[in-house]
């Protein structure tokens, strides 16, 4: 069964690290080859220097890295044009689709904060354009998702590693905003899979293995043994993050 | 592939091996989770096909053990081959309420060993208030699994090894490996230093190669499945233990080997 599905990987990060553990200190090849152990054919990559150094050179080194490995799709670190190091407005569609960027993430350890006035334009160009956004649990707390889900109610956001404890939180989410998705690799709730995909539909559930730190078989496993539809486990598998990533109208990118 | 490995992708209950989850609840810890009852746990065992759960109820964690571990008798006899009971006991009961339950559970009911949890209860694994229950274990050659978590002075991995050391007898299986990263190498470190100590494996965050990194410090013999189950959706676990790179015959030790091996008669009412 799970050697058929699409499986398309949103979580996953290429490129040294700040703090390795020494067993998921893995190079990029051998990250592909523990994707290839489940059948994992493609993933959207971030890069480790955009989200631990410098956006902008993580950035290119993601998009070169991506160029040379057609399994990796490009996912760019963003961060307020203000300062001057990354456009914004329409030139940041610019930047994206030169760098074949499918999707980008906000991180806060970037010195940003989501709730400030710069994210309202950036958002909504992000919104008009129909770009996902993906933030980790972790740095882009669930208060800040659903603020930033009423101010750009058609812009589309996937929080990766949320945690099982949040029920109470992610179900009204689930439930008021439509274009928000959640990566399960840390919501292993009993029965969540299939209980989310009866209520809110399988659409919302985004495959995610969080390599090279966290290990495949938990989120395959998930998915191969949940009491699914095949049609669903094939949406949650990977074909609902294809439908939501990024492919530029290119008139519209040179308008 | 191994043969156990080919689980995780076909989706299909394991047949044939004996798989024991020796960490398992129902009912409510404060969280929505749906289908938490017994039903659901055995709805969740028979898709993955895992034999056996041991089971402490939510309700005997939190506000009343006694009528939590009555729960867990209710389960058991309905269900006296796939369930078996933790009696849990509460350091705020008094040193004869805790002997009184610990007789009627383990001596009478049947029940398959004590569990502690040291965070619901706001109380140190290592307090005088647990030593009954580490007494009457000591007695009766019970295994004691308890609630283990890292940075924090209840039940850090150090407490562990601590009690290990007061109580050679006791069977001590630490909760969750010691939770986060961190509280596995340590975890690892403290079981080296003891023998009856033994790691549990249940654990919502499951780090790249950490079982065979387990393995290979501690020995697969030291490693006991468990899942939280029904607070947590046992496949992840189970797919974790399957895809290991570790030969097959250590999966089945962790699987349901060493539970035999450590409760001894108290799971062969169910074999």
């Amino acid at each position: 069964m799970g050697n058929t599905l699409p499986w398309l990987d949103v979580n996953c990060i290429i490129g040294s690290r700040s703090r390795p553990r020494s067993e998921s200190n893995l190079s990029p090849d051998q990250i592909h080859a523990a994707l290839a152990e489940w059948g994992i054919g493609q993933a959207l990559v971030r890069h480790s220097y955009a989200l631990e150094y410098d956006p902008v050179i993580g950035n290119r080194l993601c998009t070169e890295f991506c160029r040379a490995n057609s399994w990796a799709i490009p996912c760019y670190a963003v961060v307020p044009h203000q300062t001057g190091d990354m456009p914004g407005g329409d030139a940041l569609l610019d930047y994206l689709a030169e760098g074949g960027a499918r999707a980008v993430t906000f991180h806060p350890a970037h010195g940003i904060d989501l709730r400030c006035a710069w994210s309202r334009e950036t958002c909504a160009v992000l919104e008009q354009a129909g770009v996902p956004v993906i933030v980790h649990d972790e740095s882009v707390g669930l208060g800040d998702v659903d603020f930033l889900l009423s101010r750009h109610p058609n812009l589309h956001i996937i929080s990766l590693r949320v945690n099982y404890a949040a029920t109470r939180l992610i179900y009204p989410m689930l439930a008021i905003h439509p274009t928000f998705h959640i990566e399960f690799s840390r919501f292993p709730v009993h029965f969540g899979l299939e209980e989310i995909t009866a209520r809110f539909g399988a659409d919302r559930l985004i495959f995610g293995t969080g390599l090279p730190e966290w290990d495949p078989a938990v989120t395959v496993g998930m998915v191969t043994h949940a009491d699914l539809s095949e049609t669903d486990r094939t949406i949650i598998a990977g074909d609902g993050l294809r439908s939501l990533l990024w492919t530029p109208d290119r008139s519209e990118v040179k308008r | 592939m191994t043969a156990l490995r080919e689980y995780v992708l076909n989706g299909e209950a394991i047949k044939g091996e004996t798989i024991i989850d020796a960490h398992t609840h129902t009912g409510n810890l404060r969280l929505y989770i749906p289908d938490n009852g017994p039903d659901g746990l055995l709805r969740s065992m028979d898709r993955l096909g895992i034999s056996v759960s041991l089971l402490a109820t939510m309700l005997a964690i939190t506000v009343d053990p006694v009528a939590g571990n009555q729960e867990a008798c209710d389960a058991q006899l309905a269900h006296p081959a796939r369930i078996r009971g933790y009696a849990v006991v509460s350091p705020h009961m008094s040193g004869t309420e805790i002997r009184a339950e610990l007789e009627r559970r383990l001596l009478q009911e049947g029940f398959a060993g004590i569990k502690l949890h040291p965070s619901q209860h706001g109380y140190p694994l290592t307090g005088p208030g647990y030593a009954p229950a580490f007494e009457f274990a000591s007695e009766h050659g019970n295994v004691i699994l308890a609630h283990g978590w890292t940075g924090g002075s209840l039940c850090d991995p150090q407490a562990f090894l601590r009690m290990a050391k007061r109580y050679p007898r006791v069977t001590l299986l630490l909760g969750h490996s010691g939770g986060a990263i961190e509280g596995q190498e340590e975890s690892m470190d403290c079981a080296r230093q003891a023998d009856n100590l033994h790691l549990d494996f249940t654990c919502s965050i499951r780090g790249y190669g950490m079982l065979e990194r387990m393995v290979d410090r501690l020995g697969a013999e030291r490693i006991v499945f468990g899942t939280d189950s029904t607070l947590i959706d046992p496949a992840g676990t189970l797919c974790c233990v399957l895809a290991a790179k570790i030969p097959d015959d250590d999966k089945r030790k962790i699987l349901g080997g060493n539970a035999l091996r450590l409760f001894g008669k108290r799971l062969q009412a169910w074999e």
